[in-house]
């Protein structure tokens, strides 16, 4: 039984991306039109300005939008389905709280070798891929999903409280330089680091595809799911898996971005009305890109007038949504 | 067909000795006992979550060790006592887990999973509810759904915890009468677990009455032997 | 009726408390200038010379209302006001807060009336540094968070203060106990004359204020002769400023920098806009804005592998890739005490990077590698 209605929404998402896309190439401070973005892809020369802001500025600017907005909400969808939890995001294993740390260590103590813009990269994605081993380590030894989600929330605090206490002892500069990266940046991707972004990325939606069938079956809870064949540690170690490399990826690039993973898997199942991670999957990757392309293009253009950090906004939009889903929840 | 060979079963501590017992094919037990006697951890202990102190099970006359776990969800399907819809998930969709076990890695049903489907549909005439949402649809009807989706799971054994505890009277009746035309037509071993003695004495189910560690399986015709029985152990702990 | 009337009245007695308490300010404000006031260039400082005390009255840059007045007096005397703070000059215990006040007493020779300093890391100052070594001068820690126990013992008489948040924090129990908190505002002078002009207050409160006039008006000199030496605006732009994580920020038009670029006849791109603190500019913005710019002064790093390592954006920007780069890292100490007092040295130095293509002998300055 195939309803038509699912597929037609997920066609008209897809269609929005690159109508989002276009969007905010076209409704930059700086004007281009769609010529000059083609001939910045095709015969690209150095020395022409317009060019570079093409191709240096613009494009890694949307592509990472892109990637972010969907992987975020990718991962979220992976969390509140593993954890039946709607309020669950891709930060509640604390992979955002793990890479904060190391970035925090890495700039407010005295390793030169952290010191560099590289650094912090490296820094995020270790800080991440360590809280990523670290919970799914734990995930074996614990039997139930809401002492699991627990744990990572408590590693959250933890985390924060020694980021606190970093900051308490950091110089002026230090300080000011980590708050700066928790407000989330989509402009500090260079060209040359878009395909391994892009590869890790494809390799994630890969990954999620192949748990289909798992996923679906949580949605009747853990216990059912295991009664009817569901292997629950193997899959718990791979959505969270994959929930670390996607958000580590993106913490590790972005900063942390908030609410994207929280809100979108929510407004893709009330859009879709369905459970099925087939059409789950799509519908995240396609709201969050154009959520996220979106919330951009609106701090471009108002970008003469207010500096506004990405996180800031996302923020406004994301929490008033949150709260009506609280409320959905508990009628 | 449900076989016990001098088992144990409990968490640290033995709560049930069951030196032999058989449960036949195409008959319905009900398992009934006092508060806390230990009826949830013996159908646990049946489906594989709490691990056997000790003894030989035999599902089907295949010793519960030697079945893979993937293939137990075959064997056996368990019914919990309540389940309370999810948003957005369709009857259909919930009806169609019940194939898991037997579908690909994406899940993708076959024309014979279909068919499967269809055909219990029929039976427990649900089919006007596949396309409603199962968190709409009412309790009576979501525990008929969670039956029709233990029987397509086809399997030989199914386990069903305290079914009717959330059901009126009359569908209390329905399905219990259901699940005894069931066992006989397609030859399957149900246990059901249940406060409500007089519907399973009415439904001439056979009795597995938990008192004293022990299981007793005796067919019932009078309430008074059944609250015997479970009296027992309250004089023990008075 | 009589409900009307009394309204009206109450407002008629509203508008005129509100008139008068203008008015009073205006009169404040009148009655300065009439004296004849030392200072020509400074917006905040004022100097008067009387018969038996030097008035000072230091205006709050963002509360024109709230004036610090100081008397400094040679004697002291057992019938002064209580209205009034009072200096004894020449002070002999000062606790210099910021870079700059040991950049001005320096070019006094007046180092040794300096008792305490902040930020002691920072010191460029051959003479003082010797005196943290030695403990003659008490080293404060950093500057935002000075312990007052550790301020008391330094025996400083009098605070000079870099104001950035207001008022000195306890300043009238420090008032008590005779210490006097004067508030620094050189770091809001637009005008490079003006700022250097502080160097009269503490000539006057070192008591060189002849030695203070001479150098100011020698560096006055100095300043407008380089102005003369510029024929005509360089073509060549000019940008400074550099990025802090999706944004530039660059001196708006009426900043002090701006001015530095504007008399030592540099074409800096953004001198038409309005403000005296930053501008801020978005990445693809200045990307384009800068594509004819030769020249970027002021990054805040010493080296070209240092701006591309806070932000990468910033090797795609043409002025980085083929044009100058010249920040005051030459040494970052000796520019953050001296420049204030030498604006005419950091006018040289931009007239030299404008119009020489390989300048040299910068005071400040250096090119980035």
């Amino acid at each position: 039984m195939i309803k038509k209605r699912i597929p037609f929404i997920l066609v008209i998402a897809l269609l929005l991306v690159p109508l989002s896309a276009f969007i905010h190439l076209t409704t930059g401070e700086i004007y281009v039109s769609l010529n000059d973005f083609f001939s910045a892809i095709f015969e690209f020369k150095g020395n022409n300005s317009s060019h570079v802001l093409i191709r240096e500025f613009k494009i890694p600017r949307i592509l990472i939008a892109i990637v972010a907005g969907g992987g975020l909400a990718l991962s979220g969808m992976l969390m509140q389905t593993l954890f039946n939890n709607p309020l669950a995001g891709p930060y509640v294993l604390g992979i955002n709280s793990g890479a904060s740390l190391l970035v925090a260590l890495s700039l407010m103590s005295g390793f030169s070798f952290f010191g560099s813009d590289i650094g912090i990269i490296s820094a995020a994605l270790i800080g991440a891929f360590l809280a990523g081993i670290l919970m799914m380590a734990v995930a074996q030894r614990i039997r139930s999903q809401i002492s699991l989600l627990l744990v990572g929330l408590m590693f959250g605090s933890f985390t924060s409280a020694l980021v606190s206490i970093l900051e308490s002892l950091s110089g002026e500069g230090a300080l000011k330089a980590y708050t700066l990266w928790t407000m989330g940046s989509l402009q500090q991707v260079e060209f040359d680091q878009l395909p391994l972004i892009l590869f890790i990325f494809i390799c994630g939606i890969f990954l999620s595809f192949i748990l289909i069938k798992p996923l679906n079956m949580l949605v009747i809870g853990e216990r059912s799911a295991g009664l009817l064949g569901l292997k629950i540690s193997q899959v718990r170690f791979l959505i969270m898996g994959i929930t670390a490399l996607l958000a580590g990826l993106i913490t590790a690039f972005c900063g942390p971005i908030a609410f994207v993973g929280l809100a979108v898997p929510n407004l893709t199942r009330i859009l879709l009305r369905t459970q099925n991670h087939r059409w789950l999957i799509l519908g995240n990757l396609f709201f969050g890109a154009v959520f996220l392309l979106l919330c951009d293009s609106i701090i471009q253009l108002f970008s003469e007038q207010i500096a506004l950090p990405i996180n800031a906004f996302t923020s406004i939009i994301g929490a008033p949504f949150v709260v009506f889903i609280l409320m959905r929840k508990l009628k | 067909m449900i076989r016990f060979e001098q088992i144990e079963i409990g968490y640290s501590k033995p709560l049930i000795f069951i030196p032999s017992l058989t449960l036949d094919a195409g008959k319905v037990y009900a398992l009934v006992g006092r508060n806390g006697i230990g009826k949830s951890t013996f159908l646990n202990s049946i489906i594989g979550q709490i691990p056997l102190l000790s003894g030989n099970l035999f599902l089907n006359e295949q010793a519960v060790q030697n079945i893979l776990k993937i293939e137990l969800p075959k064997v056996i399907a368990y019914v919990e006592s309540r389940f309370d819809g999810v948003e957005y998930l369709s009857v259909f969709d919930y009806l169609a887990f019940g194939r898991s076990p037997y579908t690909n890695n994406f899940g993708s049903l076959s024309s014979d999973d279909i068919q499967v489907i269809q055909e219990v549909v029929k039976d427990l005439n649900i089919a006007h509810l596949l396309e409603k949402c199962t968190s709409e649809i009412s309790d009576g009807e979501r525990q008929l759904c969670a039956v029709a989706r233990a029987l397509i799971q086809t399997t030989p054994i199914i386990l069903l915890d305290e079914p009717t505890a959330f059901l009126d009277y009359l569908n209390r009746q329905k399905l219990v009468q259901l699940l005894v035309l069931i066992a006989e037509k397609q030859h399957k071993t149900i246990i059901l677990s249940s406060h409500d003695i007089d519907i399973c004495i009415e439904n001439s189910l056979e009795f597995l009455i938990v008192s004293e560690k022990k299981i007793l399986k005796t067919k019932v015709s009078d309430k008074q032997v059944v609250i015997r029985e479970m009296e027992k152990d309250v004089l023990k702990s008075s | 009726m009589n409900n009307i009337k009394f309204f009206i009245a109450l407002n008629c007695i509203f508008l005129l408390l509100v008139v008068s308490a203008c008015s009073q300010k205006d009169a404040q404000l009148i009655q300065v200038s009439k004296s004849k006031n030392s200072c020509k260039y400074s917006k905040w400082l004022q100097i008067y010379e009387g018969e038996k005390s030097i008035e000072i009255k230091i205006i709050h840059p963002d509360h024109p209302e709230r004036i610090y007045s100081f008397s400094g007096i040679k004697i002291a005397s057992k019938n002064l006001s209580q209205s009034k703070e009072y200096i004894l000059i020449p002070c002999k215990n000062i606790a210099a807060l910021s870079a700059t006040q040991i950049g001005m007493l320096s070019v006094l020779d007046a180092e040794n009336t300096i008792c305490a300093v902040s930020d002691s890391k920072y010191v460029y100052n051959a003479s003082v540094k010797q005196g943290l070594q030695s403990g003659a001068i008490l080293s404060l820690g950093a500057s935002q968070e000075i312990s007052m126990e550790l301020l008391i013992s330094s025996g400083a008489k009098t605070i000079v203060h870099s104001a950035f948040s207001g008022d000195f924090p306890h300043r009238k129990e420090l008032k008590k106990m005779g210490i006097t908190c004067i508030p620094n505002f050189d770091w809001r002078e637009e005008d490079p004359l003006g700022k250097a002009e502080w160097l009269l207050l503490f000539g006057y409160l070192t008591g060189k204020e002849e030695q203070a006039k001479k150098l100011f008006s020698e560096l006055v000199i100095s300043y407008k002769a380089t102005m003369k030496k510029v024929k005509k605006q360089t073509k060549d732009q000019l940008i400074s400023g550099n990025f802090i994580r999706d944004y530039w920020y660059a001196p708006a038009g009426e900043s002090y920098n701006a001015k530095l670029f504007k008399d030592a006849g540099m074409n800096y791109i953004y001198s038409k806009t309005k403000g005296t603190g930053s501008y801020t500019v978005s990445m693809e913005k200045i990307l384009m804005d800068t594509k004819d710019v030769k020249i970027w002064i002021n990054p805040g790093f010493s080296s070209r592998a240092e701006i591309i390592k806070s932000n990468a954006k910033a090797k795609r920007l043409n002025c980085f890739q083929n044009g100058k780069i010249y920040c005051y890292s030459n040494d970052l100490n000796k520019f953050w005490e001296l420049s204030a007092v030498q604006p005419h040295l950091l006018l040289a130095d931009l007239y030299s990077i404008s119009s020489r293509p390989s300048p040299k002998n910068l005071h400040f300055y250096k090119e980035l590698k």
